[in-house]
């Protein structure tokens, strides 16, 4: 069965770099610029999955991960930040109070994403 | 015309003697002692003990040659106003130019024509008299200006001081707003280098040199991304909570820190003159004698040496203090920090509590940690110092204005909390919390139900809604999160008031606060009277009826 994931991220290097990483380790991948772009993506497909960056332009990261909590309960979600004016822990804490699986600070290690990546969307 | 006196000394260089002897005989009829030198290493050995007031160099000569004694003599303050004839027979005009480069005042053409000779020299002993002169009223002119200006210098010791450190503190903060800015960016750029990294290492082999090479971009990527860490903790320090805390213990503290810490050459010797109350956060000022300690440590680790850490009371009108800019309004204790390492070269000393600056080895320092301490004093009211000398050591000095100690009430009145024997729903996946809390809310009177499951509360709930006057739900749960719960409830029994607590400040959700019919929203820790008035609040607004936005207690 393909397990697909919808990566919000605006940064297009770094979408590009986690699709790739994501794709080798077998998961299908749609990507977003920006968290209303991502909800659109809602209509068309199942979404297993959805890594969102917390600080992008249009929608704000936290923003969409309640929306998502609101429309689309059971999409397990990981939440990735790296930080801006404010610590980023915290704003990673908000995400996981606000029901992010797993919240993860950039830089991301591959190790690390593909761990949280397998706990919450496990390939079989 | 003034008579020389004592006679004039004239050196001659040249490696032939015989040179230097028609040279002596020529000058014959001046009244003038005559020093002689038979290579240039003789003639500068010769120039620092008797400091001769002409030299005629030869400047052929193997060795140290006539170019080289005259760089060396015009680049030392002492000697560059000796005034050199360059002695040779060279004529040709590049020779010239070099010479007149090294610093020569003039040029004879060998062989020497005598009256020309007499005639430079005796120029240019007149010109080296007037120079001596000059030197000596500006001596006396200079004594009187010292004299002077010393009270001057103080003073504007000071204002630079101040400026300095206004530039650092401006330094820093333009640096928090610049990293607080990039840091975002900044981690994506290095969460991509070290992602397609990661990527491409699976194109290579491990143990070949393409592989190490893509690893040493992993770990530099990861270097960087440390760095903006800092940068940013750095940059969001704010200043910690002052009390009143007895500075020695902190000392103490870090004596013992520092003993399982340093190498066996270093001696520790602790000293405490005081045990005074400085207005203090401890941890920060752990942090700023650590550090200081650390260096110190770090510029004894070749040669050894001693590390003492000194504290004593101060006088208003203490030497150190008053060089620092502070107005002394007030009495200050000192923290002395002095080691016998390698000392601080003065080119480096105004920037060392630059951030970033250091003079370690790449990984060794990230050159942050005066920075961090200058950022922690200024925060304490408090000044810092510091002397060093190249080879002997270094002393670093804090100052801490000292505060009375708090007079605490031995008698305090027993705090009066708000009671009630209301019975109130207790739901925490916490077991530990649900204990807690319900032993202060029985301890206020109240009577307790628990539950850390909340789906088994909602059912125990459901069986006797009218039982409960209150219904207390921590926000993060398993299967069914606060809010959730609520909500269910509230759809059961729409009266009974709610009140959530939640770990985090949660004022982004309020828009789903109210519907679940929460009518107030407590931040932990709690504390008794913390929750002793949140309680008695919501019980009293639903009795009375009052309807009422969330509250929010944070504090
Ligand atoms: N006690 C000392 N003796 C000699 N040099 C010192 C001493 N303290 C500081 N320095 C000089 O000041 C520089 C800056 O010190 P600072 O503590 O800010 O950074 P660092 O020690 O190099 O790195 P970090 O503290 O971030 O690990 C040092 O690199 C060193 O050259
Ligand atoms: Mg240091």
């Amino acid at each position: 069965m393909t397990r697909t994931i919808l990566l919000i991220e605006d940064d297009q290097q770094h979408r590009l770099m986690l699709r790739k990483t994501l794709a080798k380790a077998g998961y299908a991948i749609i990507t977003a610029n920006d968290g209303k772009e991502g909800l659109r993506h809602f209509d068309s497909q199942i979404i297993d999955l959805v890594i969102t960056d917390l600080i992008m332009p249009e929608m704000e990261g936290l923003e969409t991960i309640r929306r998502l909590r609101k429309q689309h309960k059971g999409t397990k979600i990981i939440a990735i930040s790296g930080g801006g004016r404010t610590d980023p822990a915290s704003y990673l804490n908000v995400a996981k109070l606000l029901g992010a699986a797993h919240a993860l600070r950039k830089p991301i290690r591959r190790k690390e994403l593909l761990e949280a990546v397998q706990d919450v969307c496990p390939l079989d | 015309m003034t008579v020389f006196e004592p006679p004039k000394k004239i050196l001659i260089v040249d490696d032939d003697p015989l040179n230097i002897e028609v040279l002596v005989a020529m000058l014959n009829d001046f009244d003038v002692k005559i020093l002689k030198a038979q290579g240039g290493a003789e003639a500068l050995g010769i120039v620092e003990k008797e400091k001769p007031d002409l030299i005629l160099l030869d400047v052929m000569m193997p060795g140290v040659s006539g170019f080289d004694v005259a760089k060396q003599l015009k680049a030392d303050r002492a000697h560059r106003h000796i005034p050199t004839i360059m002695v040779t027979a060279l004529s040709d005009t590049e020779n010239k130019i070099k010479g007149l480069e090294a610093g020569a005042d003039d040029f004879l053409t060998k062989p020497v024509d005598q009256t020309e000779l007499k005639a430079r020299v005796k120029s240019l002993l007149k010109v080296k008299g007037y120079h001596d002169q000059l030197q000596n009223y500006n001596q006396i002119l200079e004594a009187e200006v010292a004299r002077r200006t010393q009270d001057l210098q103080i003073a504007l010791t000071r204002r630079e001081n101040l400026e300095a450190q206004l530039l650092r503190s401006q330094k820093l903060e333009a640096i928090g707003t610049l990293a607080g800015g990039i840091a975002h960016d900044f981690n994506n750029i290095l969460s991509s280098i070290i992602g397609f990294a990661e990527l491409a290492m699976d194109e290579a082999e491990k143990g070949t040199e393409l592989w190490d090479d893509l690893d040493q971009i992993i770990q530099a990527g990861e270097r960087a991304a440390d760095m903006i860490n800092q940068i940013l903790t750095f940059s969001r320090e704010k200043p910690g909570e002052l009390r009143p805390i007895q500075l020695h213990l902190i000392v103490k503290e870090v004596a013992k820190l520092l003993e399982a810490t340093l190498t066996p050459n270093i001696k520790l010797k602790t000293r405490i003159r005081s045990d005074a109350y400085a207005m203090a956060d401890a941890t920060q000022i752990l942090q700023v004698l650590m550090n200081l300690c650390t260096n110190a440590a770090h510029a004894m680790s070749k040669t050894g040496g001693e590390l003492e850490v000194r504290i004593t009371n101060v006088a208003d009108d203490d030497r150190g203090l008053r060089k620092t800019l502070k107005p002394v309004t007030k009495t200050y204790m000192e923290m002395t920090i002095r080691d016998t390492g390698c000392g601080i070269d003065p080119a480096i000393s105004s920037r060392i509590f630059d951030p970033y600056f250091t003079t370690k080895d790449l990984g060794k320092g990230t050159g942050i940690g005066l920075s961090i301490v200058h950022s922690i004093i200024e925060n304490h009211n408090g000044a810092l110092t510091f002397t060093s000398k190249p080879g002997q050591g270094t002393t670093f000095k804090i100052y801490l204005p000292v505060v009375e100690k708090k007079t605490d009430h031995p008698h305090a009145p027993p705090r009066e909390y708000l009671r009630g024997s209301e019975h109130i729903f207790l739901v925490d996946d916490e077991q530990v919390i649900t204990v807690m809390e319900s032993r202060i809310l029985t301890n206020l009177g109240y009577r307790v139900t628990c539950e850390t499951n909340s789906a088994k509360a909602l059912e125990k709930f459901k069986q006797n809604p009218k039982l409960y006057d209150l219904l207390i739900v921590d926000y993060m749960m398993p299967e069914m999160t606060g809010v959730e719960l609520a909500a269910e409830v509230n759809k059961i029994r729409n009266d009974i008031p709610i009140m959530l607590c939640t770990g985090y400040d949660m004022k982004v959700m309020s828009d789903q606060i109210e519907p679940a019919g929460i009518k107030s929203v407590i931040v932990k820790p709690m504390r008794k009277d913390k929750i002793s008035k949140a309680v008695r609040d919501v019980l009293n607004q639903s009795k009375s009826g009052t309807q009422n936005d969330a509250n929010y207690i944070t504090h």
